[in-house]
């Protein structure tokens, strides 16, 4: 350890430096070795008094006056603050009562109007209803014409054009020239309106022109149907009379 | 100051045994002290000096130029230009050698380079085992101290009949000190000695890498030369 002091002189002399310095701070810089020093405390000094018993005796008596006195002014004044009170009160609970009632008329009253309102509304919207019922039933009516028409029409073209088509199909048989024959047949046909039964239900009495005229039919075959399917079903099965056109 | 607790007074009623203690403490806490600032400005002198020498190395100065120069004060040669020297040396005497194979004359250059570069790290690290037994020594010793004072403070309580706290806290105290003492003295010495391994690491990685750089630039030289014969 010589050679580290000899090699470095100033850095020895440096440590020692420090380390007294420490040890000086510790000595002199920190007193919490000391016991703190007890406080005295100063004492407070009374001074005694001679008093006289009889006037003492005297000035209690007083002091038990004033103080009766002063109690029943305080129950006096007590009482009357009371039955102020008590007024106020039995005002504001008339006042209270009087609000109640009025507000009960009020309110009856409103009942009533409400009431005599909703009988009004009732009553305008039956009227509405029943107006509405009946525009409805005149609606359906005229809709129910309009659709007789239609129907009416569409059946009266369908008639038209399964005529025309028995017509075209028709070939006079020889036997028939320059007669004025016609006969009723009864047709069945598919939903398609492919012939299924064909039925002379009314003979022309030349059998020749009858079969000529079934033949037609079957040849006309699919007939021409209405597009409404409620026509569709009257079309299933209908009878038609043919006369043959002036060709 | 009135006499009877304060800190003087305390270390001086202490008994000879602590009085012992806190002596070697205080001692060891002077020396670790001198160990501290020897060791910085000596660590800090070669790093500054390997920066100097690396400079002038790398400068392109002519390395012959450079071993005369360093001959002349090789007594007190110290860290890299040590190691230069040495190497320089070693790579002159031995390319002297006749029939010396190039590879060898690099090997014992690198060898020599080695001795001198173990040599300097020795003095560098010199002092340094030093700082660390009082870091992890005296907290022990300080310890030692304040165990020994307790128990003769107590050994003297168990003589009286009235235990007060007066009769203990003193000797309590004192012993208290030596441990304080311990701390104060192993604290330093324990971040110094950190911060000194690192420098020394870090400069003995400096060292190594300029030995292997100039190991290189002497084997290049050692392969012209052979080329050239």
């Amino acid at each position: 350890m010589w050679s580290l002091i000899r090699r470095y002189p100033l850095g020895f002399m440096l440590a020692v430096v420090i380390h007294l310095a420490v040890v000086a701070l510790m000595v002199f810089g920190l007193d919490w070795l000391h016991p703190p020093k007890p406080r005295t405390s100063e004492v407070e000094i009374v001074q005694a008094k001679l008093v006289d018993a009889e006037k003492l005796r005297r000035a209690e008596e007083e002091k038990r006056k004033a103080e009766e006195r002063k109690r029943l002014e305080a129950e006096k004044r007590r009482r009357l603050e009371l039955e102020r009170k008590r007024r106020l009160e039995e005002k504001k609970r008339r006042e209270a009562e009087a609000k109640r009632r009025a507000e009960r008329e009020r309110k009856k009253k409103a009942e009533a109007e409400r009431r005599r309102k909703e009988e009004a509304r009732k009553k305008a919207e039956a009227e509405r209803r029943r107006k509405e019922a009946e525009r409805k039933a005149r609606e359906a009516e005229l809709a129910a014409q309009l659709q007789a028409e239609k129907d009416a029409r569409e059946r009266a073209s369908v008639t038209a054009a399964i005529k025309r088509k028995v017509q075209n199909s028709w070939l006079r048989p020889p036997t028939v020239a320059g007669q004025d024959l016609q006969a009723k047949v009864r047709v069945r046909l598919s939903e398609t309106g492919s012939v299924l039964v064909v039925q002379v239900v009314e003979s022309s009495g030349n059998g020749a022109f009858d079969r000529s005229v079934e033949a037609a039919v079957y040849k006309a075959d699919p007939l021409p149907m209405p597009s409404s399917p409620r026509l569709i079903s009257e079309f299933r099965d209908f009878t038609f009379i043919f006369r043959p056109s002036g060709k | 100051m009135n006499g009877e607790l304060s800190f003087l007074q305390l270390v001086l009623d202490a008994s000879p045994l602590v009085q012992l203690v806190m002596a070697s403490l205080l001692l060891a806490s002077v020396l670790s002290w001198t160990a501290i600032f020897e060791r910085s400005r000596t660590l800090r002198r070669a790093a500054r000096e390997a920066e100097e020498f690396e400079e002038r190395f790398w400068s392109g100065v002519d390395l012959g130029d450079l071993y005369r120069g360093l001959e002349r004060r090789r007594e007190d040669l110290t860290g890299m230009a040590a190691v230069f020297h040495a190497g320089f040396r070693e790579f002159a005497r031995l390319k002297e050698t006749a029939g010396m194979d190039p590879m060898a004359v690099i090997e014992g250059t690198r060898r020599a380079m080695r001795v001198a570069m173990s040599r300097e790290m020795d003095s560098l690290e010199q002092y340094l085992s030093f700082l660390a037994t009082v870091g992890s020594t005296s907290p022990y010793v300080g310890l030692f101290g304040t165990v020994w004072g307790i128990m003769n403070s107590f050994h003297a309580l168990g003589n009286v009949k009235q235990a007060t706290l007066n009769l203990v806290a003193p000797g309590i105290a004192e012993a208290l000190i030596a441990t304080a003492m311990g701390l104060f003295a192993a604290i330093p010495a324990v971040v110094a000695y950190n911060k000194f391994a690192d420098r020394v690491q870090r400069l003995e990685g400096r060292y190594e890498d300029f030995a292997e750089e100039f190991a290189n630039i002497l084997q290049r030289q050692v392969h012209l030369l052979g080329g050239e014969g």
